[in-house]
């Protein structure tokens, strides 16, 4: 099996600015699948694999074209203890004019293998796919508030990573626990980990060069600290799981005149809604006045919903564990997709780019998403027949929704 | 709550039938401000309830205490201190018994104001005085009656 060794280029400049001729480094195996990466520093994200030693060597133009020798030289001349576990040994050249060139080996003992060098480029190369159709130049340096890191804000900032957005606040002060894993974008091996810590590792694996700010604060009592965020941000995402938060966040949108979106799940994700604050149109407050709106958000927690009254307190615990709704993790999908949608039609506003069409037909404030007949969706029409096009499950509608002329928070 | 709020909360108790001598927002300035309110009820007789608007009011549904008399007692003279379906209360605190008035499902903070929390108290009162006769929960006075 081919052995690649992956190389960071930013690492191996800064080796090469420093004048050194030999350092220590250390790699990361994945285990049995001969993959390595190789660090000079500490990422900003822990690296993952079973780490071994390795070393670079910068070597003139013969020595490159011997690299084999060279690095079993130096190989040789590691200490015994360093021996006791495979190395990975990098010669290094560059020519006259810059160009960095590398080769490595995989030293076990009397076993040397030679691996394939990859570059893991440098920021300005990472996000040159997706350019032409959204305008990465103008989204890197826009900033997005993210709050609330559960099944919905933790994905939904991801994707915006992956989109391009360069500047993240991220607000939570919940930890990864094992109730709510099994829906959450990182795995067992966090557990414990603040979410916010670990939603930005998440989005520095996919643009390392992001920036982001973490607060793991309540932030119905920081409330300048919020307010602080939402005026530095271009768009909020809501994504926490009770309504004081959203109120909090709703006022503070409108006193500033900013642009938030407002995504749930409701009881047993059955269903979901998406609203879109912006200046001038319907609140936070104005939807949930709104006969069309439902309260019944998902339950996910019973400690949590007996706290927010949700689950009343004459309901026995018994009877309340019946009412612990989780939906499926692929129910939820739709709606943080829309999120995305939504957020990056926001953020492109005003600049031209190859979604600039959704922009012209995602007008509506209000958006609802059934994933199966039951509950509030009941009685919508099935999917599979609908001859006079009656409301169904798996499409987006659009409402518009109108502003609440009496609305205490937005008049 | 906000200064904005405050006023405008003010203005609804102002131009309400609840004479300003009745109610008193008290301890504002600080972390636990709350409202006082005096209520007579039908048979006269007079109640004073507590708002608590320490939560985040209005985005929190607030907590309500009946403060006087203290503690309110079944007909049987049993506490009320406890959470009861059959008689709108939550658990109690500091002695006093806590009604239950805007459930999750129809709280709305844009549309109710404090001065409707009161309405409401006020029919649980006027319930409990019924059940003080009669016996009967308040639970099933309201049932059929819709309000
Ligand atoms: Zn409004």
């Amino acid at each position: 099996m081919e052995s690649i060794v992956y190389l960071y280029q930013d690492h191996l400049q800064e080796f090469w600015n420093s004048g050194q001729s030999q350092c220590f480094g250390a790699a990361f195996e994945w285990k049995g699948e001969q993959v390595y990466h190789v660090y000079l520093k500490y990422p900003q994200v822990a690296p993952t694999g079973y780490s071994m030693p390795c070393v670079f060597r910068v070597v003139d133009r013969a020595g490159y074209e011997q690299a084999d020798r060279e690095a079993a030289a130096v190989y040789a001349a590691l200490p015994a203890e360093a021996r006791r576990v495979p190395v990975v040994i990098v010669c290094i050249f560059v020519e006259e004019d810059n160009r960095v060139n590398s080769r490595a080996f995989i030293i076990d003992g009397e076993q040397q293998v030679e691996a394939t060098v990859k570059y893991v480029p440098r920021h300005s190369e990472l996000y040159t796919r997706s350019k032409g159709l959204l305008e990465v130049g103008a989204l890197e340096s826009k900033k997005v508030l993210v709050v609330g890191l559960g099944s919905g804000g933790a994905p939904i900032a991801v994707e915006l990573a992956k989109a391009g957005i360069g500047h993240f606040i991220l607000i939570d002060f919940d930890r990864i626990e094992l109730h709510n894993i099994s829906r959450h974008i990182c795995g067992v091996n966090e557990l414990g980990r603040l979410k916010v810590h670990a939603v930005k590792d998440a989005i520095l694996l996919k643009n390392p060069y992001a920036q982001v700010e973490t607060l793991a604060i309540d932030i119905n009592r920081h409330l300048d600290e919020l307010e602080r965020c939402i005026a530095e941000s271009d768009l909020t995402i809501v994504a926490t799981d009770e309504y004081a938060s959203r109120y909090n966040i709703n006022a503070r949108l409108v006193k500033l005149g900013k642009v938030g979106l407002f995504g749930r799940a409701v009881t047993r994700a059955e269903g979901g809604d998406i609203l879109r604050v912006r200046p001038g149109g319907p609140c936070y407050a104005c939807l949930t006045g709104n006969p069309i709106y439902h309260q019944n958000d998902e339950i996910t927690d019973v400690r949590r919903a007996r706290e927010l009254g949700v689950i009343p307190a004459y309901v026995s615990d018994e009877d309340a564990n019946a009412m612990v709704q989780v939906g499926l993790s692929t129910d939820i999908a739709p709606i943080n997709n829309m999120m995305v949608k939504l957020a990056l039609n926001e953020l492109s506003r005003g600049i031209e780019c190859g979604i600039s069409s959704l922009l012209e037909e995602l007008t509506y404030d209000y958006y609802i998403w059934a994933n199966r007949r039951d509950y509030q969706f009941a009685n919508w029409a099935p999917f599979n027949n609908n001859p006079k096009r009656h409301l169904t499950i798996l499409r987006w509608y659009g409402v518009k929704l109108k502003k609440d002329a009496e609305c205490m928070e937005c008049r | 709550m906000t200064y904005e709020r405050y006023q405008i909360e003010l203005g609804v108790l102002q131009n309400s039938t609840i004479k300003p001598k009745q109610y008193k927002f008290m301890d504002m300035n600080t972390s636990h401000p709350y409202l006082a309110v005096a209520i007579q009820t039908n048979s006269l007789r007079c109640y004073v309830i507590k708002i608590d608007l320490s939560d985040n009011y209005p985005y929190n549904i607030p907590k309500v205490f009946i403060t006087s008399p203290k503690p309110l007692l079944t007909r049987s003279g049993g506490s009320m201190l406890g959470a009861s379906h059959s008689m709108h209360t939550l658990p109690g605190e500091n002695g006093c018994v806590r009604v239950c008035h805007y459930g999750h499902e129809d709280w709305a903070p844009n549309r109710i104001t404090l001065y409707q929390i009161i309405i409401k108290v006020r029919i649980w009162l006027e319930m409990y005085e019924c059940h003080l006769k009669t016996g009967r929960t308040l639970d099933e006075f309201l049932r059929g009656a819709n309000y």
